[in-house]
This record gives C-alpha cells, structure tokens and sequence, in this order.
C-alpha cells in the first residue's frame, strides 16, 4: 500500500481524537478507581465504626489529604509521562515534598512515643499495606492499559506514575476503613501502600507500554 | 525551519478541528519528512524505510491526543518518530544510539519518493475484508466513507467506527510484524 493511499485512511478517521485528551482520561480513571475502592471497602472490609465522630476530627482528613497528595502527584507524573515527551518533574516534586513532610512529623511523634514500636505497628500493621494494594492493584491495570492508549516514552516510569496515582485514590478510600490515626502509622503503612501500586505499574508498565 | 513548524502546526490544529483537507497535508508534509529522517538512520536496511514511516503515521494519527497545542507539534512529531526508530531496533534487538537532537534538525531534509510499504499490505491482508475494504477504498478525492462504506455494504456511521477500529488493528499489527 502506498503511504498516500494510508494518509487518505488517516485523513478519512481524521477530526478530534476520540476519548479525549490524557487529562479527561486520566480524570475518568481516578473516580473510576475511588468507585471500585469505595466497593471494595463496603463490602469486603466495612466501614469503621466511628467514622461519624472520627470525622469531626482533623487526623481523618489529614489522613486523606496526604493519600489524596501522592495520588495526585501520581497524575501530575502520569499526565506527562503519557505524552512522549512529557517529564514527571512536576508530580515527582510533589510527591518527595508531601512524603518528606509527612515523614518528618511522623519521625518526631515517633521520637516523643512511649512505645515507638507499638505505635509503628498499630493495630493492623499487617494488612494495612496489602488491603491498599489490593484495593488499587485493578486501578492500576486499569491505568495501564488507559496509558497504553496513549504516548508513553518510559513504559516503566509511567506505569509506575499510574500505580501511584492507583495506590493514593486506594489508600484515600482505605481510611473509610481503618481507624489508624498516627503519622507514624500512615507514613509508614499507607505509604508502602502506593509505593507497592507504583511497583506494580512499573513491572507490568515495562512490558505493557510499548506502542 | 520555523516556518515548517508554523506551517504544520496550523494545519494540525485545522485538522483536529475535522478540516480533512488540511490534515491530509499536514500528514503529507510530515511523511515527506519522516522518509528523510529515517533513510538517514537507518542506512543498513533501507527496505525498513517505508515501513517506519507508515508505522509512524498511524501512531501519530491514533495518538494525537497526546500533543499539547501548547508545544511545538515538530517537537512532538520527532519524539513519536525517535520512539518508533528506538522500538524498531529494540525489536531487531540492533544495539544503537540515538542522541536527542534539535527537533528542528528532524524536519531539516525532504525525501518525496512516496515508497510502498510491504508491511502495511501483510497487515492489511490479516485484517477482516469489510475492514480491509474500507482503508484501501477511502479516499478524500476518491470515495468518501459514506461511499466506501457503501462498498462495504455497511453506513457510514459504522463506516468511520470500522475505519478507526482497522487503523488502531493496522498499528497493532505492523508492530508485532516480525522484520
């Protein structure tokens, strides 16, 4: 086929590209994925008990602000690296000032704690970290074949970038269910949480990008 | 060169906006310009050629979602061509470099010889007639979709979502062809 015969294919499908652009779909994705997290939590983990009165409390939404936080900096990230010339600076700035800060509040409440392990394992150490991933890991291969669609680069770098922005919408919707309130605790365990998303998007980003 | 990236950016825009007409040229002056960008690169296999620059046409016609109109569109262009040229070798497993350029360079030579593509056709053959049908038949100053449809023996509204499914097969497809 002549490459003239293509470009009157092209110019025939040609018009405003279906889907809109990586914004509108990566915005889809995110309330996509709180909607399955928030299935997920009510009816696998339960809401927690206290949520009305944990509510008026300012832990709960500083709690959601953060995973909210590296969420969005996962977009800003993946917004980008979906373009084939994008770079994640941006979302990568964010995301390092947010954890650093939410860290090093939790590095002092760790310093001042009676019981510092206590206070790192809480009470549900051990799930924490696994339910997040969980409850992101469909968002994320969701994600993943979103940004196939698109122009990435860096197939593991933006994998891991939707991972992220997977594992922050996650780990938001989690706090409907854990009760966990400490920086110490969330800094650690939620943290993990998005990094394990990001992981995942990055090892099946590096084989599953390429266009 | 900054007249080129004017030129072709204009027409870009024109075309998202579904002026046909100016896509189609728009299209015809990058290939013009992608057959000198990748005859220069890829010297040892010049029957590849053709290939890469179908390949990079339908990549930048199925992911032109993700130009910003913000940026320059050569800018663009050249960084879905350089993956294509890097994804090629990739595959052929040729252990090569490619340095950034200046994307004004990447539009810098003309090569107008419009080739055929071989592996275009093998992909075309493995798509399903009606499809195979419509991307041979539609033409701007040939057959419309609605005709071609016609041919086909379908609307024209299903048509273009026959059109645009067989192009996003055909890119598939000329990727995982083996060269």
């Amino acid at each position: 086929m002549r490459t003239d015969d293509l470009i009157d294919a092209l110019a025939a499908d040609g018009g405003p590209a279906p889907g809109g652009g990586p914004r509108a779909r990566l915005a889809g994705l995110a309330v996509f994925g709180a909607a399955l997290a928030l299935v997920g939590v009510l009816a696998w983990l339960e809401v927690r008990p206290d949520l009305m009165p944990a509510m008026g409390g300012g832990f709960f939404w500083l709690k959601a602000a953060y995973t909210c936080a590296l969420g969005l900096a996962g977009y800003l990230a993946v917004e980008q690296l979906a373009r084939p010339l994008g770079s994640p600076r941006r979302g990568l700035i964010l995301g390092l000032l947010v954890a650093g800060a939410f860290g090093l509040a939790g590095a002092i409440q760790l310093g001042m704690a009676d019981d510092p392990m206590a206070m790192l394992r809480g009470g549900s150490w051990s799930r924490c970290t696994l339910n997040i991933l969980a409850l992101g890991a469909p968002t994320t291969l969701l994600g993943l074949w979103v940004v196939r669609g698109l122009a990435p680069a860096r197939p593991g770098r933006a994998g891991a970038a939707v991972g992220a922005l997977a594992g922050g919408v996650a780990a938001t919707v989690y706090g409907l269910h854990c009760a966990e309130s400490t920086f110490v605790f969330v800094g650690v365990w939620y943290s993990l949480g998005v990094v394990a998303c990001a992981a995942l998007g990055g090892l099946v980003g590096r084989w599953a990008l390429r266009w | 060169m900054t007249d080129i990236e004017t030129r072709l950016k204009a027409l870009m825009l024109r075309g998202l906006e579904g002026d046909a007409p100016a896509y189609r040229e728009c299209l015809s002056l990058l290939g013009v310009r992608l057959r000198a960008y990748f005859a220069r690169r890829m010297s040892g296999a010049p029957g590849d050629v053709e290939d890469m620059v179908q390949e990079t046409l339908l990549a930048v016609h199925l992911k032109r979602a993700t130009w910003d109109a913000t940026q320059p569109f050569t800018a663009w262009a050249h960084a879905i061509a350089r993956y294509k040229l890097i994804d090629h070798w990739r595959r052929c497993k040729i252990r090569q470099t490619l340095p950034i350029e200046d994307h004004e360079a990447f539009l810098a030579a003309e090569e107008h010889d419009p080739g055929v593509g071989l592996e275009l056709d093998r992909a075309l053959a493995s798509l399903p007639e009606r499809q195979r049908i419509l991307v041979s038949d539609v033409k701007l100053v040939g057959l419309s979709l609605a005709q071609a449809g016609a041919r086909a023996g379908i609307s024209e509204g299903a048509a273009k979502v026959a059109l645009h499914r067989a192009l996003k097969a055909l890119a598939e497809r000329m990727r995982h062809a083996d060269r």
